[in-house]
């Protein structure tokens, strides 16, 4: 199987094609290009570049798997727009995973035995997009969500957490503060597009079409009247 | 590896008949068609889907960008299949896949281009980065076979524009708004009114029934040497003779409607009859008496008749697109994809949303006017 992995939700483009992928001769070439715009200018030409490398055409590709957040909002977009467009184009079937499940299967992770890991991205305003897994078994515990600074601390059930991303910090001092046991691993790990094609290889795709996972409604207030009063009104 | 080429594709031939699907999404309209070029230059639409998001917007009394990109996502895909069935073509039947660029709300831009660009790039077929603008003043090319050069005034809630096209991407700006566009000035008419939005068509039905004489309002710029507009002053004058009059009866509304839009018609072609001296003069000899009217506000019928008696006096033919294809829509999108497609002309997979892209960018600033000019 063929697999084209797209993410374009955080500062940073990365993309992978994995080639027989489930067999022995599987193979994944990626790459991924920090950048804070210019994704939506610079996402096609880097999936042909791979594909040239890996001497696939976009006719070759069974599935593509995307993040569909959370995240920035256009860029999640970008990497949703892309995916159904393919689909269109070639019926290509469609694996949608969180970008904190991406996250959260970077090889990079050191998650000690019996620890489970939160990938806890900043959504700014004073809050975090955050999701648990079960290190160990490679698992999610639960749906993405957003959550507040002040509810931090209620990340943990028991088990020490491993915190990944750019609101680890500040997860792990929440969680420290009230008693818990959490850690913070630093570094900036964005989704692992190589780790998310090998594990799309293996999963049921969407039946439905993909929606972005934008975990806030827009910022928009109904207007006040501005009208002058009308008689009899 | 060194790639200058970096995806392969096929143009068509130059003389070829075209087939080209066009994607829509720099505003609140998500829209797709499949347009036919025939080798000697004739348009048909085989298929032109549009869907108006009003309904998510309406209760925040304007465009929301962020609601818009969200509904944009959501449903190109299945428009484009749509448009693509009605049309009998698959994706290898086309000659290549137009998107707006631009101007318009960024958010929107980039939805419609990625999907363009991935489309492309899996039929192997050439993208194109549409300027809006240009499929406004291009399908008269479309809708009556209507060639350059003709003057265009582009009317729409965004823009207020006269253009001299000389053909296929040579346009000259001869005069454009200071202030608000043609279509806010109504917009914003309607709201202190309490019409509903969208303002244009409530006001022009209001008005319908009004006295155009009972208020003396400014004709903005009128008699001026420039070819420029200016909405700002009227709607002023709109606003402070309501106060007046508030509460404010059926009839009032009426007669300030009525009011309103026979004074902003006046200066409309009070100024498009200065745009076709200036047209003349730069044309000389072969000047093609020619008036095209496009964008939104083209469908109000006060404008076409107001602008009929002026082409009459002055020797002019006047073309006005059917109002479908005066609101935003895919086939002028695809118009215009073709047009500059039968010139050899392409974009690559870079391409980037251009949230303003002025139609003649080396038109000088007009004096006094604010950034929309």
């Amino acid at each position: 199987m063929n697999v084209l992995a797209l993410d374009t939700c955080f500062p940073a483009l990365s993309v992978a094609v994995g080639s027989n992928l489930a067999s022995p001769r599987a193979r994944v070439l990626s790459r991924t290009e920090p950048m804070a715009t210019g994704h939506a200018e610079r996402l096609l030409p880097l999936i042909d570049e791979l594909l040239d490398e890996a001497r696939l055409a976009v006719a070759d590709i069974d599935r593509v798997v995307v993040t569909v957040g959370p995240g920035s909002f256009t860029g999640t977009r970008i990497g949703i727009a892309a995916a159904r467009a393919f689909k269109l184009a070639r019926n290509m079937a469609l694996v949608p995973i969180t970008s904190l499940e991406a996250i959260a299967l970077s090889p990079l992770i050191a998650a000690a035995p019996g620890e489970d890991v939160v990938v806890a991205v900043d959504a700014h305003r004073g809050e975090a997009y955050v999701q648990v897994f079960d290190a160990a078994a490679c698992q999610t515990l639960g749906a993405p969500r957003i959550l507040a600074l002040s509810d931090f601390a209620s990340l943990q059930r028991g088990r020490p957490l491993l915190a990944i991303g750019t609101a680890a910090l500040a997860v792990t001092e929440a969680i420290n503060a009230s008693g818990g046991e959490a850690r913070a691993q630093s570094d900036m790990i964005f989704p692992d597009m190589a780790a998310a094609a090998i594990w799309a290889a293996t999963r049921e795709p969407a039946t439905a079409p993909i929606e972005p996972l934008y975990l806030r409604p827009p910022d928009a207030k109904p207007q006040e009247g501005k009208s002058l009063e009308r008689a009899g009104a | 590896m060194d790639r200058r080429n970096p995806v392969s594709v096929n143009v068509p031939p130059p003389g070829s008949p075209l087939i080209v699907l066009g994607i829509e999404t720099s505003c609140d309209e998500t829209a797709a068609a499949v347009v036919e070029r025939s080798a000697d230059g004739g348009g048909l639409i085989l298929a032109n889907v549009v869907r108006s998001q009003w309904d998510e917007h309406r209760r925040y009394g304007g465009v929301v960008p962020e609601i818009a990109a969200r509904a944009h996502v959501s449903c190109l895909d299945i428009l484009i299949a749509e448009a693509l069935s009605i049309s009998g073509k698959g994706l290898s039947d086309l000659s290549a896949v137009a998107a707006t660029a631009g101007p318009g709300l960024v958010g929107g831009l980039v939805i419609g281009m990625v999907t363009g660009k991935t489309l492309a790039m899996a039929a192997g077929r050439p993208f194109l980065a549409i300027n809006h603008l240009e499929a406004h003043a291009l399908t008269v090319g479309l809708t009556d076979g209507l060639r350059p050069p003709y003057l265009l005034l582009l009317v729409s809630g965004g823009h207020t524009q006269l253009l001299l096209v000389r053909g296929v991407g040579q346009y000259e700006r001869l005069g454009t708004t200071i202030d608000d566009a043609l279509g806010e000035a109504f917009d914003k008419t309607a709201k202190l009114l309490g019409l509903p939005q969208p303002g244009g068509p409530a006001v022009e039905r209001m008005a319908a029934g009004g006295d155009p004489r009972r208020f003396d309002f400014p004709r903005p710029l009128a008699g001026r040497a420039q070819a420029h507009f200016s909405f700002a002053g009227l709607k002023t004058a709109v606003r402070r003779r309501a106060m007046d009059l508030v509460p404010l009866s059926d009839v009032d509304i009426a007669d300030l409607c009525a009011s309103f839009q026979a004074a902003a018609m006046d200066a409309v072609a009070d100024r498009v009859g200065r745009a076709m001296e200036i047209a003349e003069d730069r044309l000389g000899a072969d000047a093609s008496r020619r008036l095209v009217v496009a964008g939104g506000v083209a469908a109000n019928k006060a404008l076409r008749t107001r602008l009929a008696d002026l082409v009459a006096g002055r020797g002019y033919t006047l073309h006005v697109p059917p109002a479908g294809l005066c609101t935003d829509n895919g086939a002028m999108i695809a118009w215009a994809g073709a047009e500059r497609l039968a010139l050899g002309q392409v974009d690559d997979l870079t391409a980037k949303a251009r949230p303003r892209w002025p139609l003649d960018e080396n038109a000088p600033p007009a004096i006094g006017a604010g950034v929309k000019a």
